[in-house]
């Protein structure tokens, strides 16, 4: 056995020191960053919150939550907002599964092309295409439906997507879909019965993300849907105003109703922030 | 009727190289054939033709006389046991063996009866709630072999699987899927980079090479009676020990005493390129410490390193004999300086080493080869090796076809 002279020892010992030191170091400044970063994410949320409260109190939030703003409550909005992200998330999901599956699976011409071509979408702004699609939707006759701005949310989630799920796709061995195939499963069984259940974590991922999105988005509710009863709660933001922000005793109740519109998304990302993260990470390693 | 016939199966991607090039044999009703060659011979290919997961370039392919070469894997009635087992991880046990029974339209209650016999054959019936991912490797390795007998088809596929598993486990499974194979009659092609699986098990080997087969043969005919040069150095661990001969007056020799006649070498191709006019070969069993007889060839050298394995030792022993480098079956350099020469010895022999040595082997134990072909032209026991041995015409008739 090796045995330490005391030179060394003492040596060893200054050097564990030393790393210890480092490392409490090392996490004394990132706990500071980490807390001051906080802070100022926290400031805008806290001064909402501040203003929230001016006048009545709690009880602009109360009147808020029970009241009819404008025509509408915030419940509808709250609903409108979740239809739309719900129909958002389903065809994101389905589109960009199948086009996954397909990029990663299958052979054939012009595929590298194609994929590229998808994703260059990824930088169009959404404004560029913001009159195209107000055109499209009309005549579609999908204006002042939740389908019609769904749609066109999907329209921008969507190459995001088929890069996420191809990326996911890849990692899964081509085996599993050989094996299927001998098993004596069509490519839509293939599909729907060996790659959907082992794509969970990437689905959920890309489902928890278009339900974020759309409940944040306020450029399409805004073009699209001009029935105030189909409202959404971003949208409200700027509705609300009309009604609360006139008078000097309303300002309290708008800046409530600013608050708890920001609800639905931070549920959202709270709850599926497993999901997401899961998600994502498992696109980027080759198994 | 033969359960699988292959007529000069090719594969070709960019349509210039060949990955599998004019295979033909068959495979009888039972048998168990196992594919045997370093990684990127082509087995792997060939078993994906059969199992329809590969494109056939050219040739014909056939199933219970059937010609399946451009029938979907789920109508050619076979079954495949993957290297990565390729389980469903989202279904239980019983799920993964009843996907293909339930894909194929068998009512439930046939289902689970077929799933049970089969989780009862293979020794899993009390896993059959469980995940792929909670299983160890040579429990997924039965529910893989599970899922491909549940379906009982004509022919079952195997690539390299048991190379996932560790080497105890592996000598287990070796000796089940033989048992079972046997028990089943069910005819077998196993692929395999290990020539241990394949001679343990197969009822017949497949030896290939760059796309080609080199010989198809019993394990111990295999062995004892390599077709060429290929064959002899991948068959047999530790390899065959390789040196120069001269080969002039019709007869060759080694270190001046004539081995064997030298047939249609000398016609043919002595003196080629390498410098090399006739290979010898020799197993490292077949040379033994000691004078020589008079149907022996006698060497004498020194002791250079030894290596003990425990029931017996490996020695690396430095004779004067001419030495030739063989890679992948082809003679690339010829070296008059000495060469060494591995000796496979019972027992515990580490006091040999640095000694000076004796060694004898016997004249009959030689292999000759062409260096300029690789073929085989006097194999062990002094067997004139004029045409390629095979158990079937068809055979014979395959390896002809693709070593041309």
């Amino acid at each position: 056995m090796m045995r330490l002279t005391g030179r060394r020892r003492a040596a060893a010992g200054r050097d564990s020191e030393d790393r210890l030191y480092r490392s409490r170091l090392d996490r004394t400044i990132m706990t500071t960053l980490l807390i001051a970063m906080a802070v100022l994410w926290l400031v805008p949320i806290a001064s909402a919150i501040d203003r929230a409260l001016v006048f009545n109190g709690w009880r602009n939030f109360s009147e808020v939550i029970t009241g009819d703003i404008g025509g509408i409550t915030l419940w509808q909005t709250y609903w409108n907002s979740f239809a739309i992200a719900a129909l958002h998330a389903v065809m994101v999901i389905a589109v960009s599964s199948l086009a996954g599956y397909g990029f990663a699976k299958f052979e054939f011409r012009g595929k590298e092309l194609m994929y590229y071509v998808t994703l260059v979408f990824l930088a169009v702004p959404a404004t560029s295409v913001l009159v195209p699609l107000f055109f499209i939707t009309r005549e579609l006759d999908l204006r002042d439906t939740y389908l019609g701005v769904a749609m066109a949310e999907a329209s921008l989630t969507m190459p995001f997507g088929v890069l996420l799920m191809r990326n996911f796709a890849d990692t899964i061995p081509d085996t599993y879909i050989e094996a299927a195939s001998m098993d004596g499963a069509s490519h839509l069984r293939t599909f729907s019965g060996v790659f959907l259940p082992m794509s969970r974590p990437a689905l959920l991922s890309l489902g928890s993300l278009s339900v974020m999105w759309s409940l944040q988005d306020f450029l399409f509710p805004a073009l699209l849907l001009s029935d105030h009863g189909k409202t959404t709660a971003a949208q409200a933001v700027f509705r609300f105003k009309e009604y609360l922000a006139v008078t000097p005793d309303d300002i309290g109740k708008y800046n409530a109703s600013l608050v708890l519109l920001a609800v639905p998304a931070l549920v959202v990302v709270v709850a599926s922030l497993r999901f997401i993260t899961r998600g994502l990470a498992a696109g980027g390693i080759k198994e | 009727m033969p359960s699988l016939a292959l007529e000069g199966l090719t594969k070709s991607y960019d349509g210039a190289t060949e990955a599998v090039s004019k295979v033909t044999l068959t495979v009888a009703d039972g048998e168990f054939l196992v594919l045997l060659g370093p990684s990127g011979c082509g087995k792997s290919t060939l078993l994906r033709m059969i199992a329809g997961l590969e494109t056939v370039t050219s040739g014909e392919l056939s199933i219970d006389g059937r010609s399946v070469a451009n029938v979907h894997p789920r109508d050619r009635d076979i079954a495949m046991v993957f290297q990565n087992y390729a389980l469903y991880p989202h279904m239980t046990v019983r799920k993964n063996l009843a996907y293909p029974l339930k894909l194929g339209g068998v009512p439930k209650s046939e289902r689970n009866a077929r799933v049970e016999q089969t989780a009862a054959l293979l020794e899993i019936d009390s896993e059959l709630e469980r995940r792929p991912g909670s299983l160890s490797g040579g429990q997924r390795q039965r529910v893989a072999m599970g899922r491909a007998l549940v379906r009982e088809p004509s022919v079952f596929l195997m690539d390299e699987p048991l190379s996932n598993l560790d080497a105890r486990l592996r000598m287990q499974m070796r000796s089940e899927i033989s048992q079972i194979q046997r028990r089943l009659a069910i005819t077998t092609v196993y692929v395999t980079h290990d020539q241990v699986e394949a001679m343990t098990m197969a009822d017949r080997v497949v030896v290939m090479n760059k796309g080609r087969v080199q010989q198809i043969g019993e394990p111990t005919e295999v062995y004892e009676h390599p077709a060429n040069l290929f064959v002899a150095g991948f068959i047999g661990s530790p390899p065959m020990n390789f040196f120069g001969a001269r080969c002039a007056g019709g007869v060759v020799t080694v270190a001046g005493r004539e081995i064997a006649p030298a047939g249609t070498l000398e016609a043919d191709s002595a003196g080629s390129v390498t410098g090399v006019e006739a290979v010898v070969g020799v197993r490292p069993e077949q040379i033994q410490f000691g004078a020589a007889g008079p149907d022996e060839l006698a060497m004498a050298g020194k002791v250079a390193a030894v290596e003990t394995l425990g029931a017996e030792t490996l020695c690396h022993v430095q004779v004067d004999l001419p030495g030739v480098t063989v890679e992948a079956g082809e003679v690339t350099q010829g070296d008059a300086g000495a060469n060494s020469l591995l000796v496979r010895t019972p027992g515990n022999r580490s006091d040999l080493s640095g000694q000076d040595a004796e060694l004898r082997v016997a004249v009959g134990s030689l292999h000759v080869f062409d260096p300029s072909t690789g073929k085989t032209v006097v194999s062990r026991h002094g067997t004139p090796r004029d045409e390629p041995r095979g158990s079937e015409a068809e055979n014979r008739r395959g390896l002809e076809d693709s070593q041309t």
